[in-house]
């Protein structure tokens, strides 16, 4: 059996779960499927915003390409497209930048579950000194977490606007 | 049950497992090899601490993989690959020159150019080497005899020229290298060393020496076959066929006994001789 096929079945085993032992990522990360079950390249996850940040309340669809390499290789993983405003992902087109996701540092033995939990953290703890959106950076760098939090809250209410409407 | 941390499979013993020698984390061996194809580093895909060596087995059994050799031949092709593809446009190459100098420094603390050798002189650092005529088998250094002559002279020690500018042996070799029209000569001191003052591949040197090892013992082993037979109460040389033909018989099966090797402490080479002799001859006069 293919190392992605074996991760299938853990994961739904753990995410099934109710026990946190088994199951730490209870209220973060909601779901972690492949889009087609025939098809385990392509894969998607849905992740809960982390509490006391703008993100939370909302949730974030995850895209996640499995290259015929893995483990060997990293996942791809990227952000629905203008879904999500952070100064580590470009919103356009939902690119993460995320140090372990880069082949020079990745490691075979992380899995799925191991990156997706990885992208929460980023939610969580934004790393200021090497912004994928400039501006967001520069904002935050500043100093003016306000603003930054602000900015972010006003586009995520815009962006359930727009798709309620 | 054990499980590789790479494949995430539990299977039954029909993977080997290896093991780093420096923090004994454990993957499937074909695992982490194909793991090492990909990586940058030597460092654990777990604790990401460096090891050199991937150990396979355990007790007597064991083997020590030496993974830098592997990884240090993936770099310098990785390193081939990208001046090939590089050096191919040619039209662009200034801008791309910046790059090259780049990758170069990035790629140079990997590649094992520092095994090659150029044969130059010690002193003077010409390098035709068909006018160096000396070499000093301590150092691997090769010197011009009028270079060191020179040299001796201008430290005011003319009698004491003949030795190693460098580790100061006396025992210099002659070299003849021969011209090899203007090209630099160098070798890999990984797979040649210079020999009676000549390059040689170390596979050659130690082909030369087993066979001469085996012809010695041979030699040996004959000496007691020839004095068996001298000593037999027969007149044998009077029959030159069969004395050749016991000596041939008997000598072969005293090569066999011990591998090719010359062992008289633990044989009696002139009793197994006589016997020999002796059931050899019996078998000679009961045929004819």
């Amino acid at each position: 059996m293919s190392r992605i096929a074996k991760e299938y079945g853990d994961i739904q085993k753990t995410l099934a779960s109710n026990d946190p032992i088994v199951n730490p990522y209870q209220g973060l990360i909601e779901s972690l499927n492949p889009i087609d079950e025939t098809d385990l390249s392509k894969w998607e996850a849905i992740i809960i915003g982390p509490t006391h940040t703008p993100y939370e309340h909302y949730r974030f669809r995850i895209l996640i390409d499995v290259p015929s390499s893995y483990p060997m290789a990293p996942p791809n993983i990227r952000f629905d497209r203008n879904n999500i405003l952070h100064c580590n992902i470009k919103s356009p087109t939902g690119e993460i930048c995320l140090d372990i996701l880069k082949p020079e540092d990745w490691t075979p033995v992380w899995d799925l579950l191991h990156c997706v939990h990885a992208i929460w953290r980023l939610l969580k703890e934004p790393v200021y000194d090497s912004p994928l959106d400039v501006d967001m950076g520069n904002i935050i760098r500043c100093g003016d977490t306000g603003a930054y939090q602000g900015i972010i809250r006003y586009f995520l209410a815009e962006r359930d606007r727009n798709i309620c409407r | 049950m054990e499980e590789c941390p790479i494949c995430l499979a539990d299977d039954q013993g029909d993977e080997r497992f290896g093991c780093l020698d420096i923090c004994k984390h454990k993957f499937h061996l074909n695992c982490i090899r194909e793991w090492h194809k990909y990586s940058i580093d030597l460092k654990c895909p777990i604790c990401r601490i460096e090891s050199s060596h991937l150990l396979v087995g355990e007790g007597q059994h064991a083997v020590s993989i030496n993974l830098k050799m592997g990884f240090m031949i993936k770099n310098t092709i990785d390193y081939a690959g990208v001046e090939a593809i590089d050096t191919g446009n040619e039209e662009a190459e200034e801008e791309e020159e910046q790059e090259v100098d780049v990758l170069s420094e990035r790629f140079q603390d990997r590649l094992a150019i520092d095994t090659i050798k150029v044969i130059q002189c010690g002193v003077c650092g010409d390098t035709d080497a068909s006018r160096l005529n000396l070499y000093c088998q301590y150092c691997e250094l090769t010197y011009h005899e009028t270079c060191l002559r020179g040299l001796a002279c201008e430290v005011g020690e003319r009698t004491t020229w003949h030795e190693c500018a460098d580790c100061r042996s006396r025992e210099l070799l002659e070299l003849h290298l021969g011209s090899n029209e203007g090209q630099i000569a160098r070798y890999d001191s990984r797979s040649c060393i210079i020999l009676g003052g000549k390059v040689r591949s170390k596979h050659s040197v130690r082909t030369q020496q087993m066979y001469e090892r085996i012809r010695n013992a041979k030699r040996s082993i004959q000496a007691h076959v020839r004095r068996a037979l001298d000593q037999y109460p027969l007149p044998l040389l009077l029959f030159r066929k069969t004395y050749k033909h016991v000596n041939k018989q008997v000598s072969r099966k005293l090569y066999r006994l011990s591998d090719n090797t010359y062992m008289p402490d633990q044989y009696d080479y002139d009793s197994l001789a006589r016997s020999g002799v002796h059931t050899e001859l019996s078998l000679c006069y009961h045929i004819e």
